[in-house]
């Protein structure tokens, strides 16, 4: 086992020789994390708002439903998506199995409850003041929808964040799902299970560091961006 | 002839545990400045807020210059044509100028024809020199004042004002006071205004409304409506 003192060389060294492996990994990960939180966004923004801004009929029992898949564990996911996406499951005509589409929808399903609940969390307190305001200044309901998010911002911005983070560290559905395919399906998280289950520590770990390193840049961007939009 | 701006017909919302809002029938003259008064607790803020269609009522229904007051989408062209202003208003992110934009650019007025309207607004509350400051530094009083400038330069038939001068200093009380006669004057416009201020209410106010639990108590006319009963 690499010592962890060289562990950062090691990540650099990856790096730097462009290792094709490496990269088309590195790649596979932001492709599918970054598409399936577009869509988690796309979908789940909207959805968070409404649920939070709202009352109505079974929004109890919604959102305790949508706590609940917030801690569905990842290969639950993985296992009914490949039983609808086998060649002899409900959806096995669309033929997605190993593939990377496949895999975004499932980050996609995952992250949805997260960037929903984080979402609606942001909204609710503000919701009642800020539609009000918005109404009797005379808003339609989508100028007032979009000043609560714009109001709510740092919180809409940590469930877009929460998701993302999720999506690029699961490792579950995405071996599943993907088959770690060898430059093709293969992200950051599965060589790292396939490099542990081969011995290869060392090249585990670093492969971990730059998963790190991505996520602390990502991290750190939207962070900034978070403290502008703060003062403003 | 005198006009009814406000017709509330067998208005019942329910309030608290204790009451409901309870009216049957009411009539705010056009153009008048109506207090709304009674104790804390009486339904004055729901009063308000049914009249500006933000809430709808359980039962009856409220019309303004002839047509139904109803929330949403549905009601945005008849409630674009008045604003209320809470007791505790909130500015939205942004400067000062953004924030009394915002009705202006939700009916559509934009560019220097808003910003026109905006800056005169401003100027009439003491608030010009603030336009690029930011919303969120301001002091409660300041709030006040830029909401009222928010509300002031969108060209409404009526103004609907919670609490106006509960958070703002005596100078400013009297500046407001100044802006709510010039609009009654040059505009006609309707001006109801909850308050517990009994001296700005002897000062402004035409005709009251008395509410106590829910209910009308007693409901003072106008003088134009007091002469137009004598003849």
């Amino acid at each position: 086992m690499s010592d962890f003192a060289n562990l950062p060389a090691e990540a650099w060294h990856l790096l730097r020789s462009g290792d094709p492996d490496t990269w088309k990994a590195i790649l596979t990960s932001l492709h599918v994390s970054l598409v399936a939180t577009a869509l988690g966004t796309l979908i789940g923004v909207p959805a968070g708002l409404a649920i939070g801004s709202r009352s109505f009929r079974g929004k109890s029992a919604l959102t305790v439903f949508l706590h609940t898949l917030l801690s569905v564990p990842t290969v639950v996911v993985g296992l009914i998506l490949y039983l609808l996406f086998t060649r002899s499951g409900l959806m096995g005509d669309f033929d997605l199995l190993f593939t990377p589409t496949l895999m975004v929808i499932a980050e996609t399903l995952l992250i949805l409850p997260m960037i929903i609940v984080f979402t609606a969390t942001s909204v609710a307190p503000l919701a009642t003041e800020v539609l009000e305001t918005s109404a009797s200044l005379g808003a339609g309901r989508w100028r007032a929808g979009w000043t609560l998010l714009d109001e709510a911002r740092l919180g809409v911005f940590a469930a877009i964040v929460a998701g993302f983070g999720r999506a690029i560290s699961e490792v579950g559905a995405a071996l599943m799902l993907g088959g770690n395919i060898r430059g093709y399906t293969r992200t950051m998280t599965t060589s790292i299970a396939l490099e542990t289950s081969k011995g290869e520590f060392g090249l585990g770990l670093a492969l971990a560091l730059i998963l790190m390193l991505i996520a602390f840049s990502i991290n750190l961007v939207i962070y900034s961006l978070q403290r502008q939009t703060r003062t403003i | 002839m005198l006009l009814p701006a406000f017709q509330v017909q067998g208005v019942r919302k329910h309030h608290s545990d204790d009451f409901d809002l309870n009216i049957e029938d009411l009539l705010i003259q056009r153009g008048s400045v109506c207090g709304v008064l009674g104790d804390n607790g009486a339904g004055k803020t729901t009063l308000l807020k049914i009249l500006a269609g933000l809430e709808s009522p359980d039962q009856g229904e409220i019309l303004f210059h002839g047509r139904q007051v109803i929330p949403g989408n549905a009601g945005l062209e008849v409630r674009r044509r008045m604003v209320y202003l809470s007791q505790k208003p909130r500015l939205f992110r942004g400067t000062v100028l953004r924030n009394v934009l915002y009705g202006l650019n939700a009916r559509g007025v934009r560019g220097a024809a808003a910003e026109k309207l905006a800056k005169e607004a401003l100027d009439a509350v003491g608030m010009a020199s603030y336009r690029d400051r930011k919303a969120i530094t301001l002091s409660g009083g300041e709030t006040q004042r830029v909401a009222l400038a928010r509300a002031l330069c969108l060209d409404v038939d009526a103004l609907l004002l919670d609490e106006p001068t509960s958070h703002v200093d005596e100078d400013f009380t009297e500046q407001f006071e100044i802006c709510l006669k010039k609009l009654q004057a040059d505009r006609g416009t309707t001006i109801l205004i909850a308050t517990h201020d009994s001296a700005l209410t002897e000062r402004l106010v035409q005709q009251k409304v008395y509410l106590a639990r829910g209910r009308l108590i007693q409901v003072l006319p106008t003088p134009e409506e007091r002469r137009a009963r004598i003849v």
